[in-house]
């Protein structure tokens, strides 16, 4: 600190002195000497604490950045999980809804923890996995049954991708309702050529043939949504024999990133 | 076929418990460990036809205990299982030398067949595995990009092992297949076990990176 005091004051008085006795000849270097030198004087005087501060503002700055982290955290976990316990105490008499509680709030909290994804965030379907995703959601909080989804790669939206994520949430919601199957799985898989996602159950099945013409769920929603953007939808299902909708669409110059295996 | 005398490698004991009493005389569990350096002690203690192995553990990585245990006990054969399905784990489990991999959700008549299954030296995947390894062999390699490492033999999968896989990652069992295939049972499980071989011999640099980039939940 003496030193430090000492050093300051050389400078200083060096520089206070050149500027008083400024003469003609070096009359132009002398003040800018002195200038530099006094500039140098307060540095030493007053660097240190100005460091201090800085760090101080620093160290401050990330502490709140935590606090306010772990707030956010405890929020969304208020939100969802400790809600939802609450909700599985009170229903622990109905097996069914408690794992139906259970698995949603599973993929709520996962999506959360591993894509960043905040819950009830709009899940905008810009992705094909993106879109299966929300299939999979919607159908098991709307009808309480489980659907595994696998997407393999993954390409970016389009017009055509819309109608092929459309027509499989049909057939998703078809199997849901009808097929009494506890299961529904949901595979979607790009392809350099073309997209497929198929949709399967173990339930009881059908006779595709058999389908009254008024009924326009397979018909309209599934079949012809498909052929309208060039892509073709196969059923195949008996009775007693579970039910599988296949469903490809080609890929009109999209850009895939099955390619680079990047994540979905 | 006699029942697997089994190991149950998890760090919650309550999860050991309710695999036990569910699985109750399918299997003869002979041994718990909730940790690595217990687990390897355990194993080598008891030699298991299968270890029931926890993909996380508290000190590390569920792999620890396959390298540790593989090169003295090589009958030993080891189902990986996890909450959380995180890519990466999976994989450096079953590159360990895991013969499969299952979720902690598999219903108990499920898991008693993967474990006779594994027993008997068949691999099992589960139908995210499955399709978790479509998407590391998906990207077919540029051509004339062939690194010199870039093995065809084990770089790449068969049409038909992409078939088999795409049904199991549908969640058919291996009965479905085979039929939807017309091809016996034991062809699937030959296909299946060649697609773990490749899985765990590839050097594929994509396998790696894919396994580090994603981050399925």
């Amino acid at each position: 600190m003496a030193l430090r005091l000492a050093v300051a004051g050389v400078l200083f008085a060096g520089g206070a002195g050149l500027l008083v006795s400024a003469r003609a000849g070096l009359a132009l270097l002398r003040p800018l000497g002195g200038a530099v030198l006094v500039v140098a004087a307060v540095v030493v005087l007053l660097g240190p604490w100005w460091l201090r501060i800085a760090r101080d503002l620093v160290l401050e700055r990330r502490a709140r950045v935590r606090a306010e982290e772990r707030a956010d955290i405890a929020a969304r976990i208020h939100d969802s999980v400790l809600q939802t316990l609450a909700l599985i105490q009170r229903r622990a008499g109905d097996p069914h809804t408690v794992v139906q509680l259970a698995r949603m709030q599973e993929r709520e909290l996962r999506s959360w923890l591993f894509e960043g994804k905040a819950p009830h965030e709009a899940d905008a379907d810009v992705t094909l996995a993106a879109g299966v995703r929300r299939i999979q959601q919607d159908v098991e909080a709307r009808y309480g049954v489980a659907v595994e989804a696998v997407t393999v790669g993954d390409c970016e939206a389009g017009e055509s991708l819309d109608a092929l994520l459309a027509a499989a949430r049909e057939a998703a919601v078809n199997a849901a309702k009808w097929s009494g199957a506890e299961v529904i799985s949901l595979f979607a898989e790009v392809e350099p050529g073309e997209v497929s996602v198929v949709v399967r159950d173990r339930g009881r099945g059908f006779d595709p043939e058999a389908v009254p013409a008024d009924r326009k769920g397979l018909a309209e929603s599934v079949r012809g949504r498909m052929a309208r953007r060039g892509g073709t939808a196969a059923v195949c299902s008996a009775p007693g024999e579970g039910a599988k909708v296949t469903l490809s669409m080609p890929r009109a110059g999209t850009s895939s990133r099955a390619d680079t295996a990047s994540r979905a | 076929m006699n029942v697997p005398r089994v190991v149950l490698v998890d760090d919650h004991g309550l999860f050991r418990s309710g695999v036990r009493a569910e699985l109750g005389r399918q299997v003869e569990v002979v041994g718990e460990a909730e940790d690595v350096q217990p687990a390897i002690a355990v194993i080598e203690a008891t030699t298991p036809d299968v270890v029931l192995l926890d993909v996380h553990l508290p000190s590390g990585g569920g792999q620890a205990v396959v390298q540790a245990v593989r090169a003295g006990h090589p009958q030993v054969r080891f189902l990986a299982l996890s909450a959380s399905d995180a890519p990466e784990d999976v994989i450096a489990v079953i590159r360990a030398g895991a013969r499969g991999y299952v979720t902690k959700t598999i219903a108990t008549a499920d898991l008693a067949d993967a474990i006779r299954r594994v027993a008997a030296g068949d691999a099992v995947f589960s139908h995210r595995l499955a399709g978790f390894v479509l998407d590391a062999f998906a990207a077919a390699p540029a051509p004339g990009a062939a690194r010199p490492s870039f093995d065809p033999e084990l770089d790449q999968l068969t049409g038909r092992e992409r078939e088999v896989l795409r049904l199991i990652a549908q969640g058919c069992t291996y009965k479905e297949i085979a039929r939807e295939l017309y091809i016996s049972v034991k062809t699937v499980e030959s296909h299946v076990s060649s697609v773990l071989r490749k899985l765990q011999l590839s050097t594929r640099h994509q396998l790696t990176r894919w396994a580090a980039e994603r981050r399925l939940a």
